[in-house]
């Protein structure tokens, strides 16, 4: 189905969600890389959980991603039922009522939250309520329609959940956290960048100020360049903390190697050759990012999988 | 008594989804819940008494 088609659909269907039109308020596909992070942080830490409170944990750090993407929907529905990439969304499409929308995401927040306290530590719940907030409030209704450096700033509710796993499994935060905190953080704008460059006229249209719509492509394309340079040191480093070693030495020397390609090419381009192709570097620059970030967090999976089986050697883990 | 068959309407298929989508995300935090307070008891569990 076209999404038009799914609009004039959803609004024909009136109030009455189904429970997929739920699920979908909570962005399914971003909960993935969310899960994914914080699984990485999870078993990276040097304290081992029970299996069914880490479970536990990991599905309060998912749905407390779902209550943050439901209310920025909620929030979100007049630009988003202008852009091509989210006017099917259950909001915009008149699937879901905003009200139940914004119900749906506080309840499941709230819930999120509480239940991660009891079962792992205040700690990771006040984290995972500072996520939240961050994410709903200061990126959502503050930033995203202010300025340009919307998803750099607001890039640090997505870095967190390898941090909120951390100190759900640990009750403490130290470096190795923190470089996972940095490296989400640093590859949030290139992964955002590169798709607000080949979305641009979704983002002009909606009146959303990201960088390609206020600073033009070729400061995007150079921001990109930067970011992708910054992240080379800062994802090399975790390799010699408690939570790395050389599973994820080799991965984040490989994974930065086609990021910087990547990354490079899009910014030797100029919009011809971006128009002539369809934009076909940069997309594929978005979905390198996003295998970028797979791999990277996949490393921290392996070296923990390495320490588990006793077959890790000596590493130095300098902090 | 009226014995007319009456086909179930859009809006009931809808109805039921979710509340069969509830029932399962209920129960399953219902269990989750019991294995996580299973867990934290420890070895105690089986025998709370003891």
């Amino acid at each position: 189905m076209s999404e038009i088609a799914a609009v004039e659909s959803g609004r024909a269907r009136g109030a009455e969600a189904e429970f997929r039109d739920f699920v979908a308020l909570t962005k399914p596909r971003v909960m993935s890389l969310v899960m994914f992070t914080a699984f990485a942080g999870l078993v990276a830490a040097p304290v081992a959980l029970h299996p069914v409170v880490a479970l536990a944990s990991l599905l309060c750090i998912a749905a407390g991603a779902g209550a943050s993407a439901a209310l920025n929907m909620w929030w979100d529905a007049d630009i988003d039922a202008v852009m091509r990439r989210t006017r099917a969304r259950p909001v915009p499409s008149g699937v879901v009522e905003p009200g139940e929308a914004l119900g749906f995401g506080l309840g499941l927040a709230l819930l999120s939250v509480l239940v991660l306290a009891v079962v792992a530590n205040p700690l990771a719940a006040g984290l995972l309520a500072f996520t939240i907030f961050f994410y709903a409030v200061v990126y959502t209704m503050w930033l995203k329609r202010a300025t340009p450096q919307n998803i750099v700033i607001g890039g640090a509710a997505g870095a967190l959940p390898p941090v909120i796993a951390w100190a759900a499994a640990t009750g403490g935060v130290t470096a190795a956290p923190v470089l996972m905190f940095l490296v989400i953080f640093l590859w949030t704008p290139p992964h955002f960048w590169a798709l607000a460059l080949f979305r641009n006229e979704d983002y002009r249209a909606a009146g959303v100020p990201m960088l390609p719509v206020v600073a033009g492509e070729a400061a995007t394309r150079r921001q990109i360049r930067l970011y992708a340079l910054a992240l080379v040191p800062v994802t090399l480093a975790p390799a010699f903390t408690v939570a790395g070693g050389p599973v994820y030495l080799a991965v984040a020397l490989a994974a930065n190697l086609a990021f910087l390609h990547a990354a490079w090419t899009v910014a030797r381009r100029g919009p011809e050759d971006a128009a002539a192709d369809r934009y076909r570097a940069e997309k594929r620059l978005f979905g390198v990012s996003i295998l970028y970030l797979f791999a990277l967090f996949g490393g921290f999976i392996g070296d923990a999988a390495l320490r588990a089986l006793g077959i890790a050697a000596a590493w130095p883990a300098g902090f | 008594m009226d014995g007319t068959m009456r086909k179930d309407h859009e809006l009931h298929r809808r109805r039921r989804s979710r509340n069969i989508g509830l029932l399962v995300v209920l129960l399953a935090f219902v269990a989750l819940m019991f294995w996580v307070t299973v867990a934290k008891l420890g070895e105690n569990a089986a025998n709370p008494w003891g």
